[in-house]
């Protein structure tokens, strides 16, 4: 099923329903409590050779470090499957402290 | 023709307080518990056990930096500040005012931008202003160390994102001093309102719910700033502003700004504008950190009103030159001309 946006500027926020699905999708693929933050963002790809745009995808329990994960492609095209491929992947280190 | 009333903004407010150790911001925290203003406060605080007010809503959170993307600071939040407002924001209904109070040492572009990252923080936050205390007798100490090739000053940082400084301890520094402080603070960040303070007391009605993201609010405090061009090219911190009267090319525009914030981003600590652009009956209102933007429709143009754009940049290797010729290009007279 694809989880795709509404039409909008590729970098810019990507509010709605859809995203609100997104989310919601990760949660249940991770099983994450209501106080897990989960934030989903489409980004500029900095790596040379990569896609202009990738989705990262990060969360944040409350009682651990936070954890992402980066999808390359637009959040638009980003599938159920897409997600439940990643999210079985390790994490990035995402977190420091200063 | 009558402007028709903007809806109310009911996001809850946010204040960041940043600024060196020993600058007054827990003093002024404390100022802001104990008046009598209505508001219940809740505070987040990253310097621990501090803030001695009782039945204020303090919570203590340790900073944590979380890059979003491998290497690039303008994709850098605060993951502490997303758990913490995300459990506030489910007790909503017992505040109605957020402040945020950073370490000395802290860079304000990750928390700043923990609000444009996250649309349901941005959708239920709004970054109200970026308070800087400023300690009148020692900040020139942090402004001259000398940092190592690719780190920032941090003192410098938490002027250039200050949308208002407090200027305390106007008593412990002589006139020279302060009138000297005032020229540095403002060779960095020229639009900013400074107030100048004693033991941290201000009129809290200058910091609290002022909407300081607004340019139009920050332009009445500081109006020559966009008509003075005396800063050129430079490689310090400083800040270029632009009055372009005209309309412009939407498609144009987000061309020119997305280039300009995807290359030029990494030094741009702040932007801000309210522009005109062709065929819109509102004005457009835009402000950004680092390579992040959020824009909406304000106003409506009054009858009459002359369209014109007016932006504002602050930050390091700023080529005044380059974005003038770069914006004027976005008029949308200057397609057609082309």
């Amino acid at each position: 099923m694809p989880l795709g946006f509404r039409s909008g500027r590729p970098e810019g926020p990507l509010p709605g329903p859809q995203l609100d699905e997104l989310k919601e999708t990760v949660r249940r693929l991770l099983d994450l409590d209501e106080d897990t933050a989960v934030m989903i963002r489409q980004l500029g790809c900095t790596e040379s050779g990569c896609p202009p745009l990738e989705t990262v995808v990060a969360v944040f329990p409350m009682d651990g470090p936070g954890r992402r994960w980066t999808l390359h492609r637009p959040a638009g095209q980003v599938t159920e499957d897409d997600l439940r491929a990643a999210l079985l992947g390790a994490p990035q280190e995402g977190a420091h402290h200063p | 023709m009558t402007t028709a009333p903007q809806p109310r903004d009911e996001r809850v407010p946010v204040t960041v307080l940043t600024g060196f150790l020993g600058s007054g911001k827990t003093t002024l925290l404390n100022h802001v518990l104990t008046e009598q203003h209505g508001l219940r406060i809740a505070v987040i605080e990253n310097e621990f056990g501090e803030v001695g007010v009782d039945d204020a809503l303090v919570l203590d959170a340790e900073e944590e930096i979380f890059e979003m993307n491998n290497g690039c600071i303008c994709c850098t939040v605060r993951g502490d500040l997303i758990r913490i407002l995300g459990a506030l924001m489910r007790r909503r209904e017992k505040f109605d005012h957020i402040f945020i109070e950073t370490t000395g040492l802290a860079d304000p572009a990750p928390v700043a931008q923990t609000f444009f990252m996250d649309d349901e923080i941005a959708a239920q936050l709004r970054l109200d202003a970026i308070v800087t205390l400023v300690d009148a007798a020692h900040v020139r100490q942090h402004l001259d160390e000398a940092k190592p090739e690719g780190v920032g000053n941090e003192a410098v940082e938490q002027i250039a994102f200050a949308d208002r400084i407090v200027l305390n301890k106007t008593d412990l520094a002589d006139d020279a001093t302060i009138i000297d402080v005032v020229r540095r603070i403002r060779a960095v960040n020229h639009p900013v309102r400074i107030i100048p303070a004693r033991r941290a007391r201000i009129d809290l009605q200058d910091v609290l719910d002022v909407g300081a993201f607004d340019l139009e609010r920050v332009l009445a405090d500081h109006p020559s700033f966009l008509t003075d061009t005396e800063h050129q090219h430079d490689t310090t911190v400083t800040s270029v502003g632009i009055d372009l009267p005209g309309e412009l090319d939407e498609d144009r525009l987000e061309r020119w700004l997305g280039e300009l914030l995807r290359t030029k981003g990494v030094d741009i600590f702040r932007s801000k504008g309210i522009l005109a652009i062709a065929g819109a009956p509102k004005q457009y209102v835009y402000q950004g950190v680092h390579m992040l933007l959020d824009s909406e429709f304000g106003r409506d143009w009054r009858d009459g009103e002359p369209r014109r754009n007016r932006l504002v940049f602050i930050g390091r290797n700023l080529d005044r030159a380059a974005l003038e010729r770069g914006f004027s290009a976005c008029l949308a007279m200057a397609g057609e001309a082309a």
